[in-house]
């Protein structure tokens, strides 16, 4: 794992915003200063880590920002499939991890490297 | 010796001796001796006091208000913004305790598309029995951190940043048929909250719900979104809009540290019989 990529995957959770545009995710301070300084060479680390069922999603939010690609935010999160219920809580299947982690992979292999995540 | 009236009263439906047996106001009490009044009398103070009883039981002085929609926060700053939405026909009041309402003008127009929605999402919470509280909230401002992650609204915060939807502007401001407007998103957030509030929906739902509710305010459905981000800072959300007669409409804005600027429109195709 690259050190980049290890200090953005502490295991500070990603915690999870409803607003008009759709799901949004929310880092802690200190994994948003890790996360301004992701590069390029972190992002097979962070794809790498998408197999994980304990940091996937913060991988996922991860790779999300340091692609740059256009995502949606609802239904999905970029892809990711999330449930945020009327008392605040948040549910996540990690079973979608190797779905996910697959898109990525095509689009890290991808040459150039399309706008979107490729489809599932 | 129990009167003919009260054995009716014990054995049958209440509410039929009831309807039977009108009470009479204090002063126009018939002498004691005639029996409907005296179970009348009976039934009135009785009631009172067992009411009376009851609240004293609870630790409660008086019957409590029931609020439908309460705003707080800026709840004047919400019924100013929701006043030049609607402009026309009625407005929104709202009580020095919070308590929103709806009262008739006499400002004669016919009512923007949003206008129109927001009266009806307002009539529509304002009737119902369940409580619905909204906070609102100045993004550009606050220095709250909560408030920071409020984009438009929250959902689980119940909030709204009325600087996002101020953004936005008016179908008044900015023309019917352009877009989203904050007039339409305040008819989202609302509707997603007493969604939430009354139903206790989850946000997949109640977004969804929210969304058709938008979407009549607008006049066309929210097409296509996307965000990405512009540099470290800030995102540029790109959302169309397709009208019934094929008029598509781009809007674009900003997004930084959670706050709405720069909101760009533009009329990708005319519509049918546009010149």
């Amino acid at each position: 794992v690259s050190d980049g990529a290890a200090r953005f995957l502490s295991p500070d959770e990603v915690e999870w915003e409803g607003n008009e545009a759709g799901y949004q995710p929310f880092l802690s301070p200190a994994d948003e200063r890790a996360a301004a300084g992701l590069g390029a060479g972190d992002a097979s680390a962070l794809v790498d880590a998408l197999a994980d069922g304990e940091r996937f999603v913060k991988a996922h939010v991860g790779l999300t920002r340091l692609s740059g690609v256009e995502y949606e935010s609802f239904p999905t999160w970029n892809g990711l499939e999330l449930a945020l219920h009327a008392d605040g809580d948040v549910s996540i299947d990690a079973e979608q991890r190797a779905r996910l982690a697959h898109r990525w992979r095509q689009w890290l292999s991808s040459d150039p490297r399309p706008d979107r995540l490729p489809p599932a | 010796m129990r009167s003919e009236v009260q054995r009716r009263q014990s054995a049958a439906d209440p509410a039929v001796v009831s309807e039977r047996v009108p009470t009479p106001a204090p002063r126009e009490l018939a002498p004691a001796s005639d029996p409907a009044s005296v179970l009348a009398l009976q039934r009135g103070v009785g009631n009172r006091a067992v009411g009376k009883l009851l609240r004293a039981r609870a630790g409660l002085r008086a019957p409590r208000l029931q609020r439908k929609l309460t705003a707080t926060g800026d709840a004047a700053g919400f019924a100013a913004f929701a006043n030049r939405v609607i402009a026309v026909q009625q407005e929104v009041v709202v009580s020095g305790s919070g308590e929103v309402s709806l009262r008739p003008t006499d400002i004669q127009g016919p009512p923007t598309p949003e206008a129109a929605e927001l009266v009806r999402v307002l009539q529509l919470v304002i009737a119902d029995t369940n409580n619905v509280s909204i906070e609102f909230i100045h993004g550009l401002t606050s220095t709250r951190a909560s408030d920071a992650r409020v984009l438009g609204g929250s959902f689980p915060q119940s909030k709204v940043d009325l600087d996002d939807e101020e953004a936005r502007g008016t179908q008044g401001a900015v023309g019917v048929g352009m877009g989203v407007t904050g007039g339409a998103l305040l008819v989202h957030e609302i509707l997603e909250q007493y969604r939430k509030q009354a139903f206790s929906e989850d946000f997949d739902t109640a977004h969804a719900a929210a969304l058709t509710a938008e979407g009549t305010a607008i006049g066309a459905p929210r097409g296509a979104s996307t965000s990405r981000s512009v540099n470290a800072t800030t995102d540029e959300v790109t959302t169309t809009y397709t009208y019934p007669d094929g008029r598509v409409v781009e809007v674009m804005w900003d997004v930084t540290a959670n706050n709405i600027s720069n909101v760009r429109r533009r009329v990708v195709r005319p519509g049918r019989g546009t010149p």
